[in-house]
């Protein structure tokens, strides 16, 4: 396979790396935007090691810096301040600063000459306008200019989660469930219309989708009352500000609603093209090829979900068992919310595929008798 | 019976059998294996096993099973597999620079309230932990994006068997892009919704902009989701490559 596949050139390369060099050289150096001051490491020198041992005859490691800063905004600009830290060697709720590193301060200036400082965070915008490029770069190169319009979907989208985050906050959180709900259907419009346009497959994937999640939304909350709960644990959903079930279920339609959306997207986008060549399809043709595009990837569609939603708890887990509590415990407290979120998903993954075949063969159909 | 996960998956199952008969049955034990290797990895990694070590049998085990259990063709499984293991290690050489980078090891100020009470000097480098979860998540990505274009090409090839090696590295590309934008949308719902309560969070407490882009769970967030994607776009061309040396191979050896 040879390269000239690809949208590759070396004009295009060489633009890229540069660009992507100049970018990075210029936020690894936008302290002035920041209000916070900013400190550079420039020195770090290790102090005294204590090993330490806990109840759980955990042993680490607890180690002292001593960091030498050069603060790089603000009042203080090019001041020199020295800065101790403490960090254990597993950095569960600590970290080592490296030289280098830029940290984020707080000064507290006291009546007296003396100041006290503390690091409040490590400046990572560097590394994230690094990761937002190398996906551009791998983007247009090996996928080329139509990745701008998906690029385009998931700005639009993002700006409209943040609408609804803004407005959940606004209200109180008094509707939780149907702001997200209202927030998935603006979604789905939105992606929808910039696949397919407007027009008869649009509408097959709009309603299908609408189905499938709403239905899988319906069959959640009625397992959910009928068992009281049970086997539910939301002691450790974590950032919860909110009533914590209706944000649970909102988490639940937003978290499904994308592998939902493809498999609607590609099994509707299939049986039109099947439907263009054979006319004669009858109801049960599309049922049966509807199940077959979709049958190879539901599996492989709901283990994304599920990969993403436990290996999220990972480091809670490692952190409950070395805490002595075993995995009768653990299951219920840990596992139970991504368990649950990915089962409900999974179900509205899987109902999509007859969804979307049956309405393709009503809505196709219909044509045909019509003429 | 009043357990609501017990009947949630049965309910699942009867969906995916209604949905892909005998391969949605089968996809289902895949899904739940696939739970066990993930249950089975963080205990050893609690039990102090080498992180390296439990990712790469943790992540050849349920590459094995994502990619053979829902599929019913070999000849669409074999290139994915090797496609997806190829990429495995191209995104494992790229995930540990970016996480001694990043510094997103650990918990954030955000978890305080669940750290309570607990030990967290256990000796275990949560570095490597953030590792291997990064690695994990991605593995789902990487082989429904394997899978995809190889069963497209598959499909293609045996519609016209007389194709080139350069039609079929051509239809490829154009089927690979769909199933990128369509993989984008999985990964970025899937993370919004699982993230939907830090989210009101940082609004709750009106984070500027500066801080967001700065804060330790948001940057970990991100960076797993941003992750996924690079993972599934180099996905695109490796399994193309592969899958025109397997036929040509077909091709010289009939």
């Amino acid at each position: 396979m040879s390269l000239k596949y690809f949208q590759l050139n070396w004009k295009k390369i060489i633009f890229f790396l540069v660009g992507g060099l100049v970018l990075c050289l210029i936020v690894y150096h936008d302290a002035e935007l920041y209000h916070q001051p900013i400190g550079e490491v420039i020195q770090v020198k290790k102090l005294k090691k204590t090993s330490v041992t806990d109840n759980f005859n955990n042993h680490d490691v607890s180690q002292e810096q001593r960091l030498k800063l050069k603060i790089l905004n603000g009042k203080n600009r090019n001041h020199i301040i020295y800065l101790k830290n403490n960090f254990s060697t597993s950095e569960a709720a600590s970290l080592a600063y490296h030289s280098g590193e830029q940290l984020f301060l707080k000064i507290h200036q006291h009546q007296s000459k003396n100041q006290s400082v503390i690091i409040t965070g490590l400046k990572r915008d560097t590394m994230m306008v690094f990761l937002c490029w190398l996906t551009i770069f791998l983007l247009s190169i090996i996928v080329g200019i139509q990745s701008y319009r998906m690029l385009f979907s998931i700005i639009l989208n993002l700006v409209l989660f943040f609408l609804a985050i803004k407005i959940d906050v606004i209200t109180d959180a008094q509707n939780v469930v149907f702001i997200f709900a209202v927030l998935a259907i603006a979604f789905l419009a939105v992606t929808e219309f910039l696949i397919f346009g407007k027009g008869r497959q649009f509408l097959v994937c709009f309603s299908a989708t609408f189905l499938g999640t709403g239905i899988s939304l319906i069959i959640a909350i009625a397992v959910l009352l009928l068992t009281h709960e049970n086997g539910l644990n939301f002691e450790m959903m974590s950032y919860v500000t909110q009533e914590r079930l209706p944000l649970y279920l909102a988490g639940c339609i937003i978290g499904s609603l994308g592998a939902v959306m493809d498999l609607a997207t590609d099994i509707t986008s299939g049986l039109f093209i099947l439907a263009e060549k054979n006319s004669a399809m009858t109801f049960k043709d599309f049922w049966h090829s509807g199940q077959n595009i979709g049958k190879t990837v539901l599996g492989s569609l709901i283990n994304v979900l599920l990969l993403i939603f436990i290996s999220s708890v990972f480091p809670l887990a490692v952190l409950f068992i070395r805490n002595g509590n075993n995995w009768n415990y653990l299951f219920p407290m840990l596992l139970s919310l991504g368990i649950v979120q990915s089962l409900i998903s999974g179900i509205g993954i899987a109902l999509t595929i007859p969804l979307t075949s049956t309405l393709t063969g009503l809505v196709l159909r219909k044509e045909v008798s019509h003429e | 019976m009043n357990n609501c996960i017990i009947i949630l998956t049965l309910i699942l199952l009867a969906a995916m059998v209604l949905a892909g008969g005998k391969n949605g049955l089968k996809s289902f034990f895949g899904l739940i294996l696939t739970l066990g290797i993930l249950i089975i990895s963080v205990t050893l990694i609690a039990w102090g096993i080498s992180y390296l070590i439990v990712t790469l049998i943790g992540a050849l085990i349920i590459l094995a099973i994502t990619i053979y259990f829902g599929n019913s063709t070999p000849q669409n499984a074999e290139p994915a597999f090797y496609a997806a293991l190829i990429v495995l290690a191209i995104m494992i050489c790229l995930i540990i620079p970016i996480e001694h980078w990043a510094q997103i090891q650990g918990f954030g100020n955000e978890n305080t309230p669940e750290l309570e009470g607990m030990s967290i000097q256990i000796g275990i480098k949560f570095m490597n932990v953030s590792i291997i979860m990064m690695v994990l998540s991605t593995l789902g990505a990487i082989a429904e994006a394997a899978v995809s274009i190889s069963s497209n090409l598959h499909e293609i090839l045996q519609q016209n068997p007389e194709l080139t090696t350069n039609q079929i590295t051509i239809s490829g590309i154009k089927s690979g892009r769909q199933i990128l934008s369509t993989a984008c949308n999985t990964l970025f719902f899937g993370f919004f919704g699982g993230f939907l309560s830090l989210f009101i969070w940082f609004v709750q407490l009106n984070y500027s902009f500066g801080t967001f882009l700065n804060d330790k769970i948001f940057v970990a967030e991100f960076s797993l989701t941003i992750i996924s994607i690079i993972a599934v776009i180099l996905t695109i061309p490796t399994t193309i490559l592969i899958f025109n040396l397997q036929h040509r191979q077909h091709k010289l050896s009939s």
